[in-house]
């Protein structure tokens, strides 16, 4: 309870108090309830901070990280540029990296990933080779029989909705960082502000049972004018407009609207003065994604204001979906995500939290490998980078697929079927949050498909 | 903590202590009890409550107030009513309501009355009036003014006051049949009316264009008012499923041709759906935004197939979609009770090789290579780069082996693809599919089958055996029992979110703000107040998806809230300052050049600002369709009451809050 809603709170309890005591005893009780509750909590001693950088439209990541080779004529990018023809990156403007691991081939970064590169050879950026969305370990044969395959496989908005609910055969209305802060959020005290906040409008993958989001925008929360003063109307406009927000409703669709209204109402003082704490300079820049990166520091910044120890942010930026154009596109914009992606690190770095926060790409889909003569389709498995001080980076996990056409994993015109699922790389960053094991199944309901509980190793082991 | 709060600040004000906390316990006061209508005429045919207030100043204590009824109406024949002889105010209350219901009857009798008049008691004083009527008007009367509003925010862009009138005369089936043959208001010849005169056709232009047609009041030539609002409605929703966008650089700067494929739209409104999802396939503003432009045959000696992005999206979004659909909308499932695909992927891989050999057409393009861009002119789909091989679309549908007609270059390709349309046409969801977005977009997130099934089955056959006629579809949904139906609107789960930029709109149109320029440049640049602006969908996906739940009721429920997607604590705050702002200055926050101010006319309402009652009665009809519920109208009647009527604006000041609080008010954010 932020200064002024204690001062609400004090103000109204006097007033109530001449209603009659029945109005005090259910305050009472209403407050000793929630206290009750947190009581009953996870604790944590540190904070942690997980950012999921979400690119829709689908990024075609095998032009991000590259099958490359000592030379133009290596094998590796023979087949790379064999099955990528006119989408092929040329091989001298390419960024080869040395993981500290064997991924398998040689691999090379997008010209445009300088910075990202800087991150990944400082061992604080990790890449996730082939992952995607699967019901359960998945072959060609699978593929072929249309056994458990996720639904509306290659479109835009079921692909979403499954990399952000981690539920790839059943539509739950729910998504995996929600069931996470379901559990996480008693950690934090009974704040206005939800533990999961978005930067980048209402998505799924935020929402749980009990949880609902708190959607800002990169400029953060807005005020509501004609309200705050103690001159003019705007204490007449208070008064109603505070009844308005109080009025019960029968219509399911009245009650939400109402609700959504009122704690965006007051959400906003508390995130107001959360991120009014001044950050260390940065390099993001003005730009949608730098802003909405610095809006999530801010938040981190004002951390204890908010009395927070755990929180899941989303930013989302960009549209991927390039049937035309990929290459020109992707020269565009890839740099921009690799910058923003060190700033934001560096930034965290300033501010001395690098090791409690860890950001992560995500995008709907990788893309064909073959062409369309412009660009490159709908398809399955990508790759998705990790960032933060926690990362054990400077290595590829995962298994980088063969790219020929027709090979073992090729569902048709180089659409690659994942190797690492959505859930694995989920459960590894929620178990870096705090869900414990026994409670991962309530996050990622399909988890032991892909990974024994009773294991004494992580799921992927890209983070410490 | 925050809920708790709430429910102490809702009590404090229920027992209207807001302002009486300091003194309230010390000495009784004496009660001066008055009596009001807040809606002052029912109707048989529409049978929303009347309710009369009875309200007390002055004492907190538990006050009854006789009352003796009577009327030309008669009790229990006519109306019921939810007290007889007395009412009661609570403790703490400072208003009570007597609910009256008009009961329909055959006869066909003149306007009735219900007369409340308070009686006198040693208890209280009365201020002003001590009686109140509520006329009751016959089935026969014609439409209410609620109804009417209604009907005007469902199928318009709210209730202006000369459409009002035009549907009151005509009622609700011959205003629509003579919406479907008014004039179209096209939004291209607009945009080339602005080129002549040197102005920018970048992307604000075509907001500029669709504000002109949509608020457009008067033809020109005969002075007549002469709206086209149902197909500026229409067309506005069609938009939402057949979605292009300039926020790719394509179309930034390229108005002309956004606002000729919004054109045809406006043709498919009330057209045949076979044309419109041949027009759009066809528009190469279309070919841009889904990329079928320059798509060719492929070429698997190189690697090169394809582009499948409109072969999935005309499937999933414009005509099918996902699932197999029975014809109420519901998912047929298999026999291990799973919902059916419609398409697998190598079914939008035959249908990416129809959608190959398209390239700009008009007259001068007369190949597929060296095209030149035109955007005024359907594609041409040349056959040197049409797959001229076989293929199975859907259904089992096999298109033969084509071979070049050597007379003309698109013959072959376009059997194709005619075929291809026709296949997706004749589909069986496609009716289902189709109606449920259009009704979602115009009466309520949740249709139930029946009344899915009911416009799908006007989709199949209009009554004369012609399947995809809109007109009639569009019809079907506005006059479906489910749309009209009093009882409905009091059902839990019936009604929308109004879409959040169409509440900008409504407030122009029912308050008449008319630039005196005639040009309609300040109404642009709303997406980030709204996450929502025509042609600036960040996606094809629209600005929401027909199947988005938010958390929480709707989501508990299994039911759908399309607009809420677009509802943050942002825009709940954005929207709400931008309506401030239309009440209190412009429609744009951003100014606006002199001439080009987009100012609400109240002059009507404020002639009724001394009648708080009759000022918040009028704003309600025409905002809400009358849907204020009591306590919203106490509230917002004792904020106005605070502005004393004294000095020299009060009385716009009035009608202003009383407008901006409607507009903030759930009743009116939710339509139903």
């Amino acid at each position: 309870m932020n200064h002024i809603n204690r001062r609400q709170f004090l103000g109204q309890a006097s007033c109530a108090a001449v209603g009659g005591t029945s109005l005090l005893s259910t305050l009472t009780n209403l407050l000793l309830t929630g206290s009750a509750a947190a009581q009953n909590a996870h604790s944590f001693n540190d904070y942690k901070a997980l950012i999921c950088l979400f690119l829709p439209g689908g990024n075609d990541s095998f032009n991000t990280l590259v099958s490359t080779g000592a030379s133009a004529t290596s094998p590796a990018y023979l087949e790379y540029q064999t099955v990528r023809q006119d989408l092929a990156l040329p091989h001298a403007s390419l960024l080869p990296i040395s993981p500290l691991n064997n991924p398998g081939r040689p691999l090379a970064l997008h010209p445009g990933m300088t910075q990202a590169k800087s991150l990944f050879d400082s061992g604080k950026m990790a890449f996730l080779a082939n992952v995607g969305s699967l019901v359960r370990p998945t072959t060609i044969a699978d593929y072929n029989n249309s056994a458990s395959l996720p639904y509306g496989l290659f479109s835009h908005s079921d692909q979403q909705e499954q990399w952000q609910s981690s539920i790839p055969d059943v539509r739950s209305g729910v998504g995996w960082a929600g069931r996470a802060a379901d559990i996480l959020t008693a950690a934090n005290d009974n704040s206005s502000v939800s533990m999961n906040i978005s930067i980048s409008g209402n998505n799924l993958f935020q929402v749980g049972n009990q949880i609902v989001p708190y959607t800002v925008n990169a400029d953060g929360a807005s005020q509501l004018n004609g309200y705050q003063n103690n001159f003019g109307y705007d204490p007449i406009r208070k008064i109603a407009i505070d009844n308005q927000l109080a009025q019960e409703y029968r219509n399911v669709l009245d009650k939400t609207y109402t609700r959504m209204k009122r704690n965006a109402m007051e959400a906003y003082e508390q995130y107001s003065e959360a991120t009014s704490t001044p950050l260390p300079a940065d390099t993001l820049g003005n730009g949608p994604l730098g802003k909405s990166l610095r809006q999530v520091a801010k938040v981190i910044a004002g951390r204890n204001v908010l009395g927070v120890k755990r929180q899941i942010f989303y930013v989302q930026w960009g549209g991927w979906d390039f049937h035309d154009d990929v290459v020109s596109n992707m020269a565009d914009m890839i740099p921009v995500v690799s910058q923003a992606v060190k700033a934001f690190y560096d930034l965290t770095v300033a501010m001395g939290i690098e090791n409690n926060v860890t950001l992560f790409s995500a995008s709907e889909f990788g893309r064909s490998l073959t062409s369309n003569a412009k660009g490159s389709d709908h398809a399955w498995g990508g790759h998705q980078f990790v960032v933060g001080g926690a990362v054990r980076g400077q290595r590829v996990y995962g298994q980088y697929p063969d790219l020929y056409q027709g090979n073992p994993l090729d569902t048709g015109r180089g659409r690659i079927i994942p190797t690492t699922s959505v859930d694995e790389l989920a459960a590894e960053l929620a178990l870096w949050m705090g869900v414990s094991k026994s409670d991962l199944p309530l996050v990622l309901p399909n988890i032991s498909r892909f990974y024994n509980l009773s294991s004494t190793n992580p799921p992927i082991g890209f983070i410490a | 903590m925050k809920n708790k709060l709430l429910i102490i600040s809702a009590l404090c004000w229920f027992f209207g202590l807001h302002f009486a906390c300091a003194q309230s316990v010390a000495t009784p006061v004496a009660d001066v009890i008055s009596i009001s209508a807040l809606n002052d005429t029912i109707n048989e045919n529409w049978p929303q409550p009347a309710y009369i207030a009875i309200r007390r100043s002055g004492g907190v204590r538990a006050v009854t107030v006789p009352i003796l009824m009577s009327g030309t109406a008669t009790r229990n024949t006519d109306y019921r009513s939810s007290v007889g002889l007395s009412v009661t105010i609570p403790m703490g209350s400072r208003e009570v309501w007597v609910q009256i219901n008009a009961l329909p009857d055959a006869l066909n009798e003149s306007t009735e009355t219900v007369q409340i008049q308070l009686q006198s008691s040693s208890a209280y004083t009365i201020s002003g009036s001590n009686t109140a009527i509520v006329q009751i008007r016959d089935a026969a009367a014609g439409l209410s003014n609620q109804e009417a509003s209604r009907f005007l925010i469902q199928a318009g862009f709210g209730a202006d006051p000369d459409e009002l009138s035009e549907l009151k005369t005509l009622g609700f089936e011959s205003w629509i049949n003579q919406q479907q043959t008014r004039p179209k208001g096209y939004l291209q010849p607009i945009i080339q009316a602005r080129q002549a005169a040197g102005l920018q056709t970048f992307h604000p232009s075509t907001k500029i264009a669709l504000w002109t047609q949509a608020m457009r009041r008067r033809n020109p030539a005969s002075g007549l008012v002469q709206t086209d609002v149902l197909r500026q409605r229409v067309a506005y929703s069609l938009l939402q499923i057949f979605v292009i966008s300039q926020n790719v650089d394509a179309l930034l700067l390229n108005s002309e041709g956004v606002t000729n494929y919004y054109d045809r739209l406006l043709d498919g409104a009330f057209g045949n759906f076979r044309q419109l999802l041949f027009d759009v396939t066809m528009h190469p503003c279309m070919g841009i935004y889904l990329s079928h432009v320059g798509n060719r045959k492929p070429n698997p000696a190189i690697n090169l197939f394809p582009d499948e992005n409109y072969a999935r999206e005309i499937m999933q979004l414009f005509s099918i979609g996902l699932w197999e659909l029975n014809q109420d909308g519901t998912r047929k499932l298999n026999v291990a009770g799973q919902p059916i695909p419609t398409y697998t992927n190598a079914d939008i891989t035959q249908f990416a090789r129809v959608f190959t050999g398209f390239q700009y057409g008009g007259p001068s393009n007369t190949q597929f290579n060296w095209s030149a861009e035109e955007f005024k002119h359907p594609m041409k789909v040349w056959d040197e780069q049409h797959d001229m091989r076989p293929k199975t679309l859907l259904r089992g549908l096999v298109l033969p082996d084509r071979a070049v007609d050597s007379s003309a270059a698109q013959v072959a390709s376009m059997l194709d693809v005619n075929a291809a349309i026709d296949n997706l046409f004749n589909h069986p969801n496609t009716g289902p599919f189709i109606s449920r977005l259009l009704i979602q977009r115009l009466i309520t997130s949740n249709p139930t089958p029946a009344y899915i099934g009911r416009v799908a089955a006007k989709f199949a056959n209009n009554g004369s055996n012609v399947r995809g006629d809109m007109g009639a579809v569009v019809k079907a949904i506005l006059l479906d029992p489910e749309a009209r139906s009093y009882s409905k609107t009091t059902e839990i789960d019936f009604g929308k979110m109004r879409e959040p930029y169409i509440t900008l709109m409504n407030m122009a149109k029912t308050f008449n703000a008319i630039p005196p320029s005639g040009n309609y440049e300040s109404a642009t640049y709303m997406y980030d107040f709204y996450l929502q602006e025509p042609f600036q969908s960040p996606s094809v996906f629209n600005f929401y998806l027909p199947n988005y739940r938010p958390p929480g009721e709707l989501t508990k429920m299994g039911l759908f809230g399309p607009e809420f997607q677009i509802l943050t604590a942002v825009t709940a705050i954005e929207t709400q300052n931008n309506l401030l702002n239309s009440v209190e200055n412009q429609i744009s926050r951003w100014g606006a050049s002199p001439g080009d101010e987009l100012i609400l006319d109240f002059s009507r309402e404020i002639l009724l600002a001394s009648n708080p009652d009759a000022l918040i009665r009028q704003l309600s009809t025409r905002m809400t369709g009358g849907t204020l519920q009591p306590r919203s109208f106490q509230n917002i009647r004792e904020a106005v009451l605070k502005i004393p009527a004294s000095g020299s604006n009060w009385q716009k000041d009035r009608v202003k809050i009383a407008a901006y609080l409607i507009g903030a008010s759930t009743e009116f954010n939710i339509q139903k």
